[in-house]
């Protein structure tokens, strides 16, 4: 009945319009669920204040209570959770307790293992086993019981099937179940055990097998047990040696090897970044979005010279730079380069079994031999020998790869520029997914063999065994002429070689600066080398390549030289009274190659790069051709300045305006120049050999003497052939540069004048022109017609003022489809989530403050209720003191008025 | 020798017996490859002596009442006074500089003898007088071709120097000059002429101080001017120096004319006489250089200029380029209205203008003609096309000229900003070709207008960066204030070398990978074959 009363008593309150409370809303839409409006702040009220008595009332009680009892026993506290689970919960973190807090998870002695719930201590160790196999009849049939129990789901057959295991149960179970199988394996292990001591005992007789000696001692120690005697030789021979096999180093795990296709997009992805690296220094400075307003000190500031943002961006990006240049540093340093491409492990083995480095297996042995042969006594030799070998096949294997990547890099980037050449990238391409580094060094090799075999091979071996191996390092250029003046390029290579594998920057100590000092004397040789009469440019070309690797070693120092050298170039202009004697030879226009090769010239803005370029362009400039050699060092130039300009397609003014020079002075009606002008077309041009006719005179004479064959007409010819030659080269560089038309129409306008001239020379047949010239200005005027033309059909007016249309303001209010009050629709992202945080903790923040009010205001009641209480209790404890002393005293005036009466 | 000299001059002037001397005289002065130096000068020192005595003791006097010896001797006389400014002719133009002065101040004490003597015979009239007949050979020889051999930078300097301090002797010269240039006009060393017309500087005042004539007519102050003169003296003079001190004075009241448009004629006429000489393209350069600057303002009628420099800019070449600057004074500040001047100027615009010495000069007096903003535009996109055009094959310090007066160009006539940025495409009828007519020498016929100037915009891919850094204003948009040309023009490829050495090292030079030799490829070949 009172339950009754009491769910009657709920349902009202839940329903009763006292009870809830609502808010008006304005615009009341149907159907939309707008919380908070209705709201029970009684229930709310009340549903607070009782959870205050649980928990602050509580803690108000404990203030100032000091010990007591806590119960901490997990889920006592918490009403959700049932007797059962609470249980379970409690057993699993005690098990877990003890495990954590002891290390010996898998000893087995101490804990107690049961199967089937009895402690199998007792048991024998295989009576289960054995009472299985003991229930078994003779025909081997299994009694019933057995199968019952122990077969299929055997475990299953409790007294009452229908109860379901408790979890204790269950877990009990699993870990009985581990236990075994711990227990099993460590049966296992102790079999492998004896078996190794079998193994032991017999291992004499195994060595004496394989070592085929000591058969007799072997008789004599097999009668008795080898570890009950006193360790002979041979054991203790064996337990060092065992020992030493513990001491070496265990293989330890290394980098997982990666797939072909991850090298392959890896070697993709630097070649990526290197160039994107270097077209970042080709384009030069990207003029930020970000324009201040124009001032009036703008004037001075934006002319290039003095530029100071762009300096600053530079900086940035040399950092960048920096990056890579270290890489390429930590390249070379590992770079130990070897030209004859061995490979790291001698012997090594292909798939099909084949000895892969048969030349440098060999090659270990070659030197030796040459050194019995030549001298008894060179064992020092020979160790240094092995040391600078093994130095190489450490070396060599980064080698390989990095001079891979390089070689592939620069393919690339010719690959880029001259499209014609796409087939060969593709091959490249090819290579780059399917090569493997084993097979490249075998290629490798291979090539290197035929070379070897080509080239007479035992003459060779000859030459290199004569050739020391240890050199001190050279510290002037007198020191290492003395070491290979007399060599021919290939061996004066491997001495270069040999000097920088000794002088390893790696290996530390001062060789770096000994490597310094190297490249310094290395520019020296290479201005001894062309300066020689006549030059030795075979040594050059040998050389060009330790020099190339030396000077990306050793940036600062080559730099350094470099610029040395072309500002004496440019104060021999600067200073000569005949500016004709001041135009570069030979030595000096290989220098400026090597620049143009070595150094990153491509770039916007490059320290030597820039100077080379304006060096070579006042050369053009200064130096008017008026005579053969002035206009075969022109050309020269022209075609180093090609090298410099070939990636990044820089216009060079200069190059057009001797071109143009050139092929005036070059007609045969030529007014102003005598000297160079064509007398007759019918001579074959000549091969142009430049270390003769370039070469420096060894007497600094002031009349330079002009080559004999400068007069010909051969010569002649062959400079005019050079000249169509060159620019058929630069058209096809400028073709798509803007003013590329207006560049090239003249020059082709004189080309065709050449052409007609060659028409009539034809029809003359007595100064027939010859055949190579005919051909070279067909071709090239072909070149510079096709690409005129397409050009021209590329042409578009400049348009250079374009920017990006200024929006007009709107005045259209914004619409926003589903628009909602709650959600944020600020398009930044960052300040929506900022101001999303800052209403949150505004929230969060008055909630906290009202809770605490709340609080206070509960703490101050239930004070006062206390008070209350307390007075109460003493008002009737006084009452009833008062009454009690009243009743006394009534009692007393009672008795006293009796008296009185 | 020294003391029979001066026996021999102390013996002519001390009795008529003694006159012969001076042929002996005469005879020393002769130039001898084994006659010292000294000799000669003392006995021209002495000759000259004794001669201004017998001036101005008015041994040299006509008297009417002569008689038949006493005409024998002044013919005598006067036909050694020839003799003797031949020699002296003859040492202005060997090849010793000492003896060149010292003929020269011979010559100058002659010819003050002479207006003394002058000023003396005729006391009466109150008219200033100059005896010029001496000085006129002077003038002649002076100006005369020397031989090859002889350095004139001495003479010019000390002739110079007494003809700035000294106005008649200026006044006189310049007279002479112009009949000189008249009459002798292809023996006119032209050099020489102006060396010293170049340099003499301009009337300021007349104050009537600096006459030397005057001052031998004993004004005491002219003469300590003179004694503090240290180049009218030379220092083995000695033993003449009294005599000046000796002159009394008298008869200063003859001021000498002062009248400065005497002056300025006479020095406009001897100009004007020496341009009329056919000169060497040297010497027309170095007339063209200063012309504006020191002969335009000595001219009364600087407009009589008009031919010669009207001739001069139609010459072509480097001479049209200098005779600019005197057009253009002529224009701005005589009144000279030059048809067609504008077209002639684009004319100029040659494929050697950028290479030239003087390109500086003529970009400095182009800013200055493409200054107005009231030009038409064809004219002025023409300009900027063909200099664009130019550059294509020109110096960076030349491009560096360009590109900033082009940029001012559009800047001051935004009509031609088309050439940069073409807005509308279809106006055009071939808009593939450049349909600018590079040939055509008339600004109005060349088609600029229509074309682009895609030739600045090749320049942001020359090779040096501060050209492509430059050349990207262009894409730029066009708020800077225009440049001042005047920053750009003094460049050449040392500066451009010095500007590029004063860039600091970076921290990492980038270089180039090293590639693998795959193909053979040699480093540096060494033969071009065919």
């Amino acid at each position: 009945m009172k339950q009754q009363l009491r769910s009657i008593d709920k349902s009202a309150s839940a329903n009763n319009p006292f009870e809830r409370q609502f808010a008006r809303l304005k615009h009341d839409v149907l159907g939309r669920k707008v919380k908070g409006v209705e709201g029970k702040p009684m229930a709310q009220r009340k549903k607070a204040e009782e959870n205050r008595k649980k928990t602050l009332k509580v803690e108000m009680a404990k203030k100032n209570r000091v010990g007591g009892l806590v119960d901490r026993r997990f889920g006592e506290n918490n009403p959700n959770l049932s007797m059962e689970d609470k249980l379970m919960e409690r057993f699993m973190r005690e098990q877990k307790g003890k495990s954590s807090r002891n290390s010996s998870l898998f000893n087995l002695e101490e804990e107690d293992l049961t199967h089937m719930g009895q402690s199998i201590s007792g048991m024998d160790d295989y009576s289960l086993e054995s009472g299985l196999q003991r229930v078994e009849d003779e025909e081997g049939n299994i009694d019933r019981d057995t199968v019952k129990y122990s077969h299929f789901g055997g475990f299953d057959d409790d007294p009452d099937p229908d109860r379901k295991k408790t979890k204790s149960e269950i877990m009990a179970e699993v870990i009985a179940k581990s236990k075994f199988h711990k227990h099993e394996r460590q049966k296992l292990n102790e079999e492998v055990q004896q078996l190794g001591e079998e193994v032991d005992e017999n291992l004499d007789d195994l060595k004496s097998l394989l070592l085929g000696t000591g058969g007799a001692k072997k008789e004599e120690a097999k009668p008795e047990r080898p570890w009950r005697k006193p360790l002979t030789s041979q054991e203790e021979d064996y337990d060092n040696f065992i020992r030493e096999m513990r001491g070496d180093a265990r293989a330890a795990p290394t980098n997982r090897l990666k797939t072909e296709e991850e090298k392959a997009f890896e070697e993709k992805e630097k070649l990526e970044k290197m160039e994107a690296e270097r077209l970042a220094r080709m384009n030069g400075p990207v003029k930020s979005g970000k324009k201040r307003n124009a001032q009036a000190d703008d004037l001075d500031d934006d002319f290039g010279f003095a530029q100071t943002m762009p300096v600053k961006k530079r900086g940035g990006r040399s950092k960048k730079g920096g990056d890579e240049g270290e890489e390429d540093d930590e390249d070379e340093e590992e770079e130990d380069d070897d030209p004859r491409g061995r490979n790291a492990m001698p012997l090594t083995y292909n798939k099909d079994g084949m000895l892969v480095n048969k030349e440098v297996f060999m090659m270990k042995r070659k030197p030796k031999k040459g050194e019995t042969d030549e001298d008894d006594g060179g064992v020092d030799n020979e160790e240094e020998d092995d040391d600078e070998e093994e130095e190489y096949d450490e070396d060599d294997e980064d080698d390989e790869d990095d001079e891979e990547e390089d070689g592939e890099d620069g393919e690339d980037d010719e690959n880029g520029n001259v499209e014609a050449e796409d087939d060969l990238e593709e091959d490249d391409a090819v290579e780059l997914n399917g090569e493997e580094a084993v097979d490249v060094s075998a290629d490798e090799d291979d090539e290197e063999e035929e070379i070897d075999e080509a080239a007479v091979a035992a003459q060779r071996a000859e030459a290199q065994a004569t050739i020391p191996y240890t050199f001190a390092a050279p510290t002037d250029h007198a020191e290492l002429l003395a070491y290979v003046d007399h060599l021919n390029p290939t061996d004066q290579a491997i001495v270069i070689h040999r000097i920088r594998v000794l002088y390893n920057a790696k290996l530390g100590g001062l060789n770096k600066s000994k490597l310094e000092t190297l490249l310094r004397v290395l520019f020296d040789h290479l201005q001894y080398l062309t300066r020689k009469s006549p030059p030795d440019l075979d040594t050059v070309n040998a050389l060009s390549k330790h020099l190339h690797e030396l000077c990306v070693q050793f940036p600062q120092i080559a730099a350094e030289i470099c610029i040395r050298r072309i500002k004496k170039l440019h104060a021999t202009i600067q200073t000569a009274v005949d500016k004709s004697s001041a135009l570069p030879w030979l030595d000096d226009i290989v220098l400026l190659k090597l620049v143009g090769t070595v150094f990153s010239v491509s770039d916007f803005e490059h320290v030597v790069g820039t100077r080379a370029q304006l060096l070579m362009a006042e050369f053009l400039v200064m130096c008017p051709a008026t005579n053969g050699r002035q206009a075969l060092s022109g050309i020269v130039l022209c075609q180093v300045l090609k090298e410099f300009v070939k990636t990044s397609k820089r216009y060079i003014p200069e190059v057009i305006s001797f071109l143009h020079s050139l092929l005036d002075a070059l007609h045969p009606s030529s007014s102003t120049n005598k000297n160079l002008s064509i007398t007759s077309l019918s001579a074959p041009p000549m091969d142009l050999d430049l270390k003769t006719l370039l070469a420096k005179p060894a007497t600094t004479t002031k009349k330079v003497e002009q080559h004999p064959s400068f007069k010909t007409d051969a010569f002649k010819a062959a400079l005019l052939a050079t000249v169509t030659n060159v620019i058929g080269q630069f058209v096809r560089i400028y073709s798509d540069a803007s003013g590329f038309i207006e560049i090239f129409t003249p020059l082709l306008e004189k080309l065709e004048g050449y052409a007609t001239l060659f028409q009539t020379a034809n029809k003359k047949k007595s100064s027939k022109p010859s055949e190579a010239l005919t051909n070279a200005f067909k071709v090239n005027i072909d070149i510079v017609k096709g690409l005129l033309a397409s050009g021209k059909l590329k042409r578009k007016p400049l348009l250079l003022q374009k920017r990006k249309a200024m929006a007009i303001r709107t005045f259209v209010p914004k619409f926003q489809e589903h628009y909602s009050m709650d959600r944020r629709f600020d398009p930044n992202r960052e300040r929506a989530k900022v101001k999303k945080d800052e209403a949150e903790y505004k929230k969060e923040f008055k909630g906290a403050m009202r809770e605490l009010r709340k609080d206070g205001k509960f703490i101050a009641r239930q004070r006062l209720e206390e008070r209350k209480e307390k007075d109460a209790v003493y008002k009737k404890k006084m009452d009833r003191i008062m009454g009690d002393l009243a009743n006394l005293e009534g009692a007393m005036r009672g008795y006293e008025r009796m008296n009185k009466k | 020798m020294a003391t029979d000299i001066t026996a021999i001059a102390k013996e002519a002037l001390a009795s008529k017996k003694g006159l012969p001397g001076i042929a002996q005289l005469l005879d020393l002065m002769l130039l001898d490859q084994n006659r010292k130096h000294s000799t000669i000068h003392a006995a021209a020192a002495a000759a000259s002596h004794v001669f201004s005595k017998l001036i101005e003791r008015g041994d040299f006097r006509v008297v009417p009442t002569a008689s038949e010896p006493e005409k024998k001797v002044l013919a005598w006389l006067k036909d050694h006074l020839e003799v003797y400014t031949d020699r002296l002719a003859d040492l202005l133009s060997c090849d010793e500089p000492a003896l060149q002065t010292f003929s020269v101040d011979c010559f100058l004490k002659i010819t003050r003898a002479e207006s003394t003597a002058l000023a003396l015979a005729e006391k009466n009239s109150a008219e200033w007088t100059f005896g010029n007949s001496t000085y006129l050979k002077f003038v002649r020889c002076l100006c005369s071709k020397k031989s090859s051999s002889a350095s004139t930078t001495d003479l010019t300097r000390h002739v110079l120097g007494l003809l700035n301090s000294w106005d008649d002797l200026k006044l006189y010269f310049f007279r002479n000059l112009e009949k000189v240039c008249k009459t002798h006009a292809p023996q006119i060393d032209i050099s020489i002429v102006f060396d010293i017309l170049s340099q003499l500087q301009p009337f300021e005042e007349l104050t009537g101080d600096n006459w030397v004539t005057a001052e031998g007519l004993g004004a005491k102050k002219a003469a300590s001017i003179a004694a503090s003169k240290k180049r009218k003296r030379p220092a083995n003079d000695d033993e003449f120096d009294d005599d000046n001190d000796e002159d009394d004075e008298e008869d200063s009241s003859k001021i000498p004319p002062q009248s400065k448009g005497a002056h300025k004629r006479a020095c406009s006429e001897a100009w004007l006489g020496y341009l009329k000489i056919p000169m060497t393209v040297e010497i027309y350069k170095k007339v063209l250089l200063v012309i504006h600057k020191t002969v335009i303002p000595q001219l009364t009628q600087p407009t009589l200029l008009i031919d010669f420099l009207t001739d001069s800019y139609n010459a072509g070449g480097a001479i049209s380029l200098l005779a600019l600057n005197g057009l253009f004074t002529l224009i701005h500040e005589h009144n000279l209205d030059y048809p067609d001047f504008y077209t002639k100027l684009y004319t100029l615009l040659d494929e050697t203008l950028l290479s030239v010495k003087y390109r500086s000069r003529f970009f400095r007096l182009l800013e200055l003609f493409l200054s107005s903003a009231y030009l038409p535009s064809y004219l002025v996109a023409a300009f900027a096309k063909r200099l664009s055009r130019l550059a294509l094959r020109a110096s960076p310090s030349a491009i560096i000229i360009v590109i900033p007066f082009v940029y001012n160009l559009l800047k001051r006539h935004p009509a031609v900003i088309t050439t940069i940025h073409r807005f509308d495409v279809e106006d055009v009828t071939d808009e593939n070709t450049d349909c600018f007519i590079m040939s055509e020498n008339d600004p109005a016929k060349c088609r600029a207008l229509e074309s682009s100037l895609w030739e600045l915009q090749t320049m942001t891919q020359h090779y040096l960066p501060s050209v492509s850094a430059l050349a990207r204003v262009f894409q730029d948009p066009l708020t800077k204030p225009a440049y001042e040309i005047e920053d750009f023009l003094d460049l050449s490829y040392d500066t451009l070398f010095e500007l590029e050495a004063k860039k600091p090292m970076p921290e990492e030079i980038p270089m180039a990978p090293v590639t693998r030799d795959v193909r053979g490829e040699l480093f540096f070949d060494g033969v071009i074959s065919f």
